[in-house]
């Protein structure tokens, strides 16, 4: 039942992609972005299911049948009006020895990859500390739930963080009552999705911005990093949120290519996935308000205020039904949040002592620089590189680079580094996973700017970003 | 069709390698080659403990809790909150919710994993509670003490235990 479970969640994230990517020839870029949406769908399907009718089976397959059937009508509407157009010409000028490099290079990391992701999913099948304490433990008592007990789940002061958005511990439930049992089989196959998945995305995303060459550099060093795929294994929801996040600023820099009113369906997709990492984990909406506040200001300064309107529009759009989703969930489901609890009472216990603010000055920057835990830090390898490759930053290119590189650089320095200062727990290594949320996108951003060494930068190598 | 985009011309044709080559290679490498070994390093992490068992030493705790705690777990109604009775060395009871329970109380987790559908209040304050025992005699001493009385007996030191003045 495994099978019909991933069946329904990739034919329903593809006929959302269908819906909001109108892209020509982007199988590609589609495959990725189906399986993380299609995730995330069998999350929203499975939390509509429960509070329309209950979490009967029956009606859940039956939710299951409708929601896939109006989102093909939906879609099967919109490929009528033919209203898809071409990012770019799919003649990449011929394969180069360089991409050769690269792809076997690639080849070798996505197998090492995989291979850990592999021993550590076999030796810990419900993940680690917060996925068993947390994510499979609200999922297993989302798959268990009767009628009368479901609703209280959220709201016990027995249950973990019970007020944790739902994406993760639904989609999970979801795929379990499915199969009819809670093995370890379906949170190691979701948390693979979003793994590989996000690389996919990198890596697609990127061959359609800026050609192979910057495409298998990018899926190199993501899947190079030891930390991301030991998180990605971990079944924590960091490497999801990273997913969805880097899904808002792939759609938001497709949209920036693209002429009025092609863009709009992915400003839609923005929206949505931005909302998705909110539904994912509670730092998703410091990723919203980057994003707002980044858009605010490039789009307002190049464009004018009534473009921005449009595009807020848009952008609300499709964050509006998730938006309302985690609003009926936060309001009248769940309990108070811990942080906001602990870390109002915790800001009156540390104080704002300039000792506590330097200690986490530098074990912040520390992680910083060790992003992604290579054995020679990313930053800096990245940093050489520019060097032999310089920047390039196209005029189409020029918007989402200033809105990713604004939107970043609030989400790295000013969220990350109130949680190093504030938490109330001590500043060990669990903080290094919250820079995982933000590395592909990071990369995304990277490649985006990244020119190409010299060799290498002819036509359909290293395109204009 | 609408081509946003112009289309790109073909790739000029390429000359015997040289310094430049090199230099190309050479970027390439700066990020592939720490890459590839990065990789490496941690597929042989991941191999080498889960040879000396160090890796699978979750995958074995959360099995044994789940074979110890299965029948137990479906023998009360689904969310149903069951409190705590234990003779485990340093286990300190707790009245705080979940969020604010100290530290101590983390290795608690794969019990409560163990346990579910059903919540688990580290406590004994509840109505019906869960006993997890390693030494029998003691069992009776404290489950005694507590007033309780056992409902039924899952073997392997689980006990399912009701506070005697509660109907």
């Amino acid at each position: 039942m495994i099978a019909a479970f991933w069946l329904t969640v990739f034919v329903s994230g593809y006929v959302l992609v269908v819906l909001l990517l109108p892209l020509r020839r982007c199988s590609l870029l589609k495959a990725p972005l189906a399986l993380g949406l299609g995730i995330a769908f069998s999350a929203f399907v499975l939390f509509f299911s429960y509070l329309l009718f209950g979490p009967g089976l029956a009606s859940l397959f039956t939710c299951d049948a409708l929601a896939l059937g109006a989102l093909s009508a939906a879609a099967y509407r919109v490929l009528r009006r033919r209203t898809a157009v071409d990012l770019f010409e799919p003649d990449f000028g011929g394969w180069q020895w360089g991409q050769g490099v690269a792809f076997a290079a690639f080849c070798l990391v996505l197998l090492g990859g995989v291979g850990s992701f592999g021993v550590l999913s076999f030796d810990n099948p419900y993940g680690w500390a917060d996925a068993i304490a947390l994510w499979n433990a609200h999922a297993k008592l989302l798959s268990h739930g009767t009628q009368e007990a479901w609703r209280g789940i959220f709201s016990n002061r027995w249950v973990w963080h019970a007020d944790y958005p739902l994406l993760l511990p639904a989609a999970i439930a979801h795929g379990w009552r499915y199969v009819g049992s809670t093995g370890g089989l379906v949170p190691i196959s979701i948390a693979g999705g979003f793994l590989f998945g996000t690389a996919g995305l990198l890596m697609a995303s990127l061959y359609r911005l800026r050609g192979a060459l910057h495409a298998l550099l990018a899926g190199t060093m993501l899947l190079g990093s030891p930390l991301f795929i030991y998180h990605g294994a971990s079944q924590y929801a960091d490497i999801p949120l990273s997913f969805f996040a880097l899904a808002a600023f792939v759609a938001i820099a497709i949209a920036d290519r693209l002429e009025p009113p092609y863009d709009a369906r992915l400003l839609i997709l923005a929206g949505l996935s931005s909302g998705c990492a909110l539904w994912t984990k509670n730092e998703g909406a410091l990723l919203l308000a980057s994003l707002l506040a980044a858009r605010f200001v490039v789009i307002i300064r190049s464009q004018g205020f009534a473009r921005w309107c449009r595009e807020l529009g848009y952008f609300a759009a499709g964050l509006a039904p998730v938006l309302a989703v985690i609003v009926y969930f936060k309001t009248q489901l769940s309990g108070p949040n811990y942080w906001v609890t602990v870390q109002v009472s915790h800001l009156h216990a540390i104080g704002l002592g300039l000792g506590t603010s330097v200690t986490a000055a530098t074990v912040f920057f520390g992680d910083l620089t060790n992003v992604g835990s290579m054995i020679i830090s990313a930053p800096l390898l990245l940093a050489v590189y520019l060097v032999f490759a310089g920047v390039r930053i196209g005029p189409k290119g020029a918007n989402t680079v200033w809105s990713l590189l604004l939107a970043l650089g609030m989400l790295v320095l000013v969220p990350a580094y109130i949680a190093f200062v504030f938490t109330p727990r001590n500043l060990d290594q669990w903080h290094r996973r919250l820079l995982m949320q933000l590395w592909p996108s990071a990369l995304f951003l990277y490649f985006l700017i990244a020119g190409t060494p010299g060799r290498f930068s002819s036509p359909g190598v290293g395109r204009e970003s | 069709m609408n081509h946003v985009e112009a289309n790109m011309r073909p790739a000029p044709a390429e000359g015997p390698v040289s310094r430049s080559s090199g230099l190309s290679l050479l970027a390439l490498a700066v990020l592939l080659v720490p890459a590839l070994c990065s990789s490496a390093g941690r597929l042989a992490i991941a191999i080498q403990s889960h040879r000396m068992g160090v890796g699978n030493g979750w995958r074995v705790v959360v099995h044994q809790n789940l074979a110890r705690f299965s029948q137990v777990s479906t023998a009360l109604p689904s969310a149903t909150v069951v409190g705590y009775l234990t003779d485990r060395p340093g286990f300190v009871e707790s009245s705080e919710p979940a969020d604010y329970q100290p530290w101590s109380l983390d290795s608690l987790m794969f019990v409560r994993f163990g346990l579910l559908p059903l919540i688990l209040a580290p406590n004994s304050q509840q109505a019906i509670v869960v006993g997890d025992f390693k030494d029998p005699a003691a069992a009776s001493a404290l489950i005694q003490e507590k007033g309780f009385r056992v409902v039924k007996d899952f073997g392997n030191g689980v006990l399912l235990l009701r506070r005697e003045d509660a109907r």
